[in-house]
């Protein structure tokens, strides 16, 4: 009986892992952050490259995120992922706000043309001023 | 005579200075006027920067008329080509180009860790995991290890199937999801650049040449 139980388990962890990877990775590609990031650099040849880090980054995500094993890095290495991972999440807040549309409909309701960059602008700084606050202040969001 | 023009979208340029007709489309005509045709000049690049150039097909046409006024001229590509001129383009440091591939996969890697924890964390996968280790085995566990691993391997087996290939190995000969979104977005930027250069155009007709780059590439 516990034989077959583990089996049911072991399918059952097999299938979750398929059918959220499929779904979390067809999110992240479908918001446009790869293909924008290997524009502006240039480097659209090696997008392959990039797909390879997504399936490591991933991998390595689901299994230290289970275990939590510890990984000894540098802090500068720290600094230099925590830096990366910004830039990351940065891209895909903002490419979830053009897949709504936001800015293109707010500039069309509001009758501007001009300024699109300043509209960029202050998303980014209240993007920053948001994250320092949450992080920053004590009692905002996270226990102090 | 019936000539046939299919012209390329965009076409990338960094070196000729003067773009002819065989360069930005593919010409089938007769043979006694398709070399004549082939040598037509398009536009030629004076500014050493890097700008978009905008060829309607009613610039083609007229240009085809001026050799061949009796010639039936059937478009069967894009309406209008640009032309993408970046001097710089062909000096792109070999070194500089390693380091943002690397720059690049770093922030990709890094980013794709975080996000699959904070979705675990979102939908609370840990908690239901641990349900399923009580449900199925009637004992409490604060780390059921053997769904932890099954559902790993899964995750992994499910982004390559995604993905479509492992280590540089296809499994399939499609395109990878992320193939089609880049030929979606280069194909948006070249429909954005188009629309705006052909707005500067309307409004000021008289000027020849056609249009900064509007910082876009």
């Amino acid at each position: 009986m516990r034989v077959i139980k583990t089996i049911l388990v072991i399918l059952l962890g097999f299938g979750s892992g398929a059918v959220i990877s499929g779904a979390v990775f067809a999110f992240i590609s479908v918001l446009g952050v790869i293909p924008r990031l290997a524009g502006k650099t240039g480097t659209e040849k090696s997008i392959h490259i990039y797909e390879q880090a997504i399936v490591i980054g991933g991998v390595f995500g689901t299994v230290w995120g289970f275990f939590e094993f510890p990984v000894p890095i540098p802090k500068v290495l720290g600094v230099v992922i925590a830096f990366c991972i910004g830039i990351f999440y940065g891209c895909m807040a903002v490419s979830i706000a053009e897949v709504i549309n936001v800015i293109p409909i707010l500039t069309r309701r509001m009758r501007l043309e001009q300024g699109l960059f300043l509209f960029i602008l202050a998303i980014a700084i209240g993007k920053l001023a948001g994250s320092l606050a949450y992080y920053v202040v004590p009692g905002f969001f996270l226990p102090d | 005579m019936d000539v046939y023009i299919k012209p390329s979208e965009k076409v990338a340029e960094n070196e000729k200075k003067v773009v002819k007709l065989d360069d930005i489309c593919e010409i089938v005509a007769p043979t006694k006027i398709l070399e004549k045709l082939k040598k037509l000049e398009v536009v030629r690049i004076e500014a050493e920067k890097e700008r978009n150039y905008l060829i309607d097909i009613t610039d083609i046409i007229r240009l085809i008329q001026k050799v061949a006024p009796d010639a039936t001229i059937n478009n069967v590509g894009a309406k209008s080509t640009v032309i993408a001129y970046n001097p710089q383009l062909k000096k792109q440091n070999p070194v500089i180009k390693v380091i943002l591939i690397g720059f690049v996969s770093l922030v990709l890697m890094a980013g794709s860790a975080t996000a699959i924890m904070s979705f675990h964390t979102d939908a609370q996968i840990p908690q239901i995991f641990k349900n399923y280790h009580r449900l199925f085995f009637g004992e409490e566990t604060e780390k059921p290890v053997l769904i932890y691993v099954s559902y790993s391997i899964g995750l992994a087996s499910g982004i390559i199937i995604f993905f479509n290939h492992f280590f540089g190995k296809k499994i399939m000969d499609d395109p990878t999801p992320i193939d089609v979104e880049m030929t979606l977005y280069d194909h948006d930027v070249t429909e954005t650049i188009v629309e705006l250069l052909s707005d500067k155009d309307k409004q000021n007709p008289s000027e020849k040449e056609m249009g900064e780059s509007h910082g876009l590439k």
